[in-house]
């Protein structure tokens, strides 16, 4: 079944659902063409190829931060909207996808802190607390979601910075320059901050990532 | 930069890491290049570090969140869409160059345009001269323009020579809260109040390993790895 929304055509029998690139001359335009469209003309097509084609990254650059998934919806929503309404600002000298990453990370960060002040005794945010539950299970291979929660507890046992450059490593696909962009810090820092945060969970996940 | 044997440094660990991760290019390349040259057991520091990066990416992949249903993206784009109205007055993104050729000729139409008031001003009231008000430089509301912590990719410095006032943000843009044990104002924060002195970064915790320039187009930043954390840190610039 697939739904028309001003332009937009998302399949709804599959996951996720693409943009039928029959139906979409879009389909293969880059991302920076796709902005000037929308912004330009308000062309639903290119506002669905663009979505279609990051909202994944950056959900799970969100995901990351927030651990859950409404909140994660809730900050990839407010970074297109966004960067799409801001899409005149946007400059060439970087990658659309880095300058999403940007802002979708930044809200992340933003509701987490929100989140934080309402919610001050959140207990495994403590890498005392992190260490001692994720070093009870060490010795035995957690299954799926075990391993999902201890990786979500070890990830925010990181330093906020550091945690963000891992992410956006990872699950954002960025390079070590964009990070650099992205956080407005020296190469050299992203090393730093990437290095130490890979460091400390082999450490927080001790049992699970296999000693040197 | 010191030469003892680089595994023992945090610092050249993580260049290390960032080379096993394919993630070099160019000066720095060659730099670790020869530091394994000279230092052929660093070879085993960049396995540990590749298995490593490898190990925690699958555990980050298997990790990751089930994606959300084809229903959820159909609301959520909805959603965008429709609040997402692009600024229909907002001209397609310019190269800097146009730009700045663009501010010249506001400039010289302004100052061409005063001129030639205050001349016909000035022939009509004959002495003494033109009466208008002077311009009103450097009184914008700092308040009202363009954040400087905005989302956009940030300028090159050269393009904002010669604006006399950069605005940093809008009320809109900032949270405003009275912080307590420090006096009576209420001051824009992005994060929760401090709770105290800030720690600054003391020089026996890092390491400069070279300098460079950002892309932001900032000279002589110390390239420099330090201790976890985040405390914050001022250096001087090398004059070279």
């Amino acid at each position: 079944m697939t739904t028309g929304i001003k332009g937009l055509q998302l399949d709804r029998g599959t996951q996720p659902g693409p943009v039928r690139s029959q139906e979409c001359p879009l389909q293969n335009a880059s991302d920076e063409l796709l902005l000037a469209r929308w912004g330009q003309d308000n062309d639903g097509r290119a506002f669905a190829v663009l979505f279609e084609r990051h909202r994944l990254a950056a959900y799970r650059v969100a995901w990351r931060l927030l651990g859950n998934e409404a909140d994660a919806l809730d900050a990839v929503q407010e970074g297109f909207i966004k960067v799409l309404t801001q899409w005149h600002q946007f400059r060439s000298q970087s990658r659309f996808k880095t300058w999403l990453m940007r802002v979708v990370s930044r809200v992340a960060l933003d509701i987490g802190r929100q989140r934080q002040r309402h919610q001050r005794c959140q207990s495994w945010s403590r890498e005392a607390d992190v260490q001692s539950s994720i070093l009870a299970c060490t010795g035995e291979q957690l299954d799926g979601q075990e391993l999902r929660q201890q990786m979500s507890k070890a990830l925010a046992a990181l330093p906020e910075l550091q945690r963000q450059a891992l992410v956006l490593y990872v699950d954002g696909g960025l390079t070590y320059r964009e990070i650099a962009d992205v956080q407005g810090v020296s190469l050299g820092t992203v090393m730093s901050r990437l290095f130490h945060a890979r460091q400390k969970l082999r450490m927080l996940l001790a049992g699970q990532v296999p000693d040197p | 930069m010191n030469h003892d044997p680089p595994i023992r440094d945090a610092c050249r660990r993580a260049w290390l890491a960032a080379y096993a991760e394919g993630q070099l290019e160019g000066t720095t390349r060659a730099q670790v290049e020869g530091w394994l040259d000279e230092h052929p057991q660093l070879w085993a520091e960049i396995q540990e570090q590749q298995a490593l990066g490898q190990t925690l990416r699958q555990m980050m992949d298997a990790t990751a969140p089930s994606d959300p249903s084809a229903a959820t993206w159909e609301a959520l784009a909805q959603r965008i869409q429709a609040a997402s109205v692009p600024a229909q007055h907002a001209a397609a993104p310019v190269p800097s160059h146009c730009r700045q050729r663009g501010l010249v000729r506001i400039a010289a139409v302004t100052v061409a345009s005063a001129l030639f008031l205050g001349g016909v001003v000035g022939l009509q009231n004959q002495l003494p001269g033109p009466t208008l008000d002077p311009p009103q430089i450097g009184q914008v509301d700092p308040l009202s323009a363009h954040p400087a912590h905005d989302d956009s990719p940030s300028p090159p410095l050269s393009e904002l020579t010669g604006i006399s006032c950069l605005t940093l943000v809008r009320e809109v843009d900032v949270l405003l809260e009275r912080v307590p044990h420090m006096g009576e104002g209420w001051l824009p924060i992005g994060r929760p109040p401090l709770e105290g002195p800030i720690q600054w970064i003391h020089q026996d915790e890092i390491e400069v390993i070279s300098f460079a320039s950002h892309s932001s187009g900032q000279q002589n930043i110390p390239c420099l790895v330090y201790a976890e954390g985040d405390k914050p840190l001022l250096w001087t610039p090398v004059r070279e």
